[in-house]
């Protein structure tokens, strides 16, 4: 009998997946913002209902462990999170959570489904955090690489809140805006070499400079190569791809 | 002999989906759906289903509240329902089983073994009555 229901379940999942990759992003958003002493209590209670959510749901689809963490953050949140041994339950039961997301988001048949234009053998959706105190910038990141390849972006408008998403989230690479306000990203990548557990993440700077020279200087930090601004979206994947040999 | 009929109120639409896969390809089940309490009445006054399951956290009209509409209509008040709840405290359980429901099921639950749990609660109740 399982495996005559497995492919209808699947296809649910399918459909259903985005919709969960956002309720947990709702979690981690809460989490990031109670590692910064300051959740509000809408944010609170919008995690608490996806918490709920994910815990009914995500058993269903073969990851008990996700749900049943998720009802441990559901409780965390619920009773009013303002210890900090409970701000770091809910902060590692969401990295499980996610982690087993995205374990289980691999597509059973390879690259096909999700393979961005600039994509890799694996065909794993890759993880950019993208760190530019511009919105408009994020949002064309987001653009292309969520809509045009289906990658996964994650977003920080200042050189802190960069460093401690990469960190947490450990992305395939970080788009980085050299001109920040505050920490520099010039700065911002030193403190992520500093960082052991952000070290060896790839990273590209986001540059309105464009002269070689100005590149070669960036590149002599440690970047991995530099996006000039304005990029197209369209094919912002496959520069990115293209920069850090990521294979076709 | 007919097939027979379960109506689900839910207001997860996966939940909805993978419940009413399970009930129809493992159970045999004819099933019907709707999203919420106000819904949920609705389709059971008009489609009559032998049995309701019926998700207690909902939106609008929750499930506890939906189940006393249902028992307060001489239409509906006969439809065995089981709760579907993530409350899995036993003082809870206990709670809902005294309003006069057929069962309690935790969520998240087993799309393998759903069938097997409604059915074994219903036969129960049946025993019961």
């Amino acid at each position: 009998m399982a495996t005559e229901i497995a492919p209808a379940i699947e296809a649910i999942w399918q459909r259903s997946r985005g919709e969960i990759d956002r309720r947990i992003t709702t979690l981690e958003d809460a989490v990031a913002r109670m590692s910064e002493g300051g959740l509000a209590e809408e944010l609170r209670a919008q995690a608490e209902r996806d918490a709920h959510k994910l815990a009914g749901s995500l058993a269903m689809f073969g990851f008990p462990t996700g749900s049943r963490r998720a009802r441990e953050v559901e409780q965390a949140l619920g009773s009013g999170a303002s210890a900090a041994a409970a701000r770091l339950l809910i902060a590692e039961a969401v990295a499980v959570v996610r982690e087993e997301f995205d374990r289980r988001s691999l597509p059973a048949n390879g690259a096909e489904e999700i393979t961005a234009a600039g994509g890799h053998s694996s065909g794993v959706a890759r993880k950019i955090l993208v760190i530019d105190d511009s919105a408009l910038i994020r949002g064309v990141v987001q653009l292309g690489l969520e809509g045009e390849s289906g990658w996964r972006v994650r977003v920080a408008a200042s050189g802190a809140e960069g460093l401690e998403l990469a960190t947490r989230e450990r992305p395939d690479a970080i788009l980085l805006d050299v001109d920040l306000p505050g920490m520099d990203g010039p700065a911002t990548l030193t403190r992520l070499r500093a960082h052991e557990s952000a070290r060896e993440i790839p990273v590209l700077f986001l540059s309105g400079h464009g002269t070689p020279q100005d590149h070669a200087g960036l590149q002599a930090l440690g970047a991995a190569g530099v996006i000039a601004k304005p990029f197209d979206p369209a094919t912002l994947a496959e520069e990115i791809g293209r920069m850090l040999s990521w294979a076709r | 002999m007919s097939q027979k009929r379960i109506l689900l109120v839910d207001d997860e639409d996966d939940i909805r989906e993978v419940a009413a896969i399970s009930l129809q390809a493992v159970g045999g089940w004819e099933v019907c759906s709707a999203s919420g309490g106000t819904a949920g009445i609705a389709k059971a006054l008009a489609e009559q289903p032998d049995a309701i399951l019926l998700d207690v956290m909902m939106p609008g009209i929750d499930g506890l509240t939906t189940f006393k509409c249902l028992q307060a209509d001489s239409r509906t008040r006969d439809i065995p329902v089981i709760l579907l709840t993530a409350k899995t405290q036993a003082a809870d359980r206990d709670c809902f089983e005294k309003l006069g429901v057929a069962g309690v099921l935790s969520k998240p639950f087993d799309p393998m073994s759903l069938p097997d749990q409604v059915g074994a609660l219903l036969a129960a109740a049946a025993e019961g009555t």
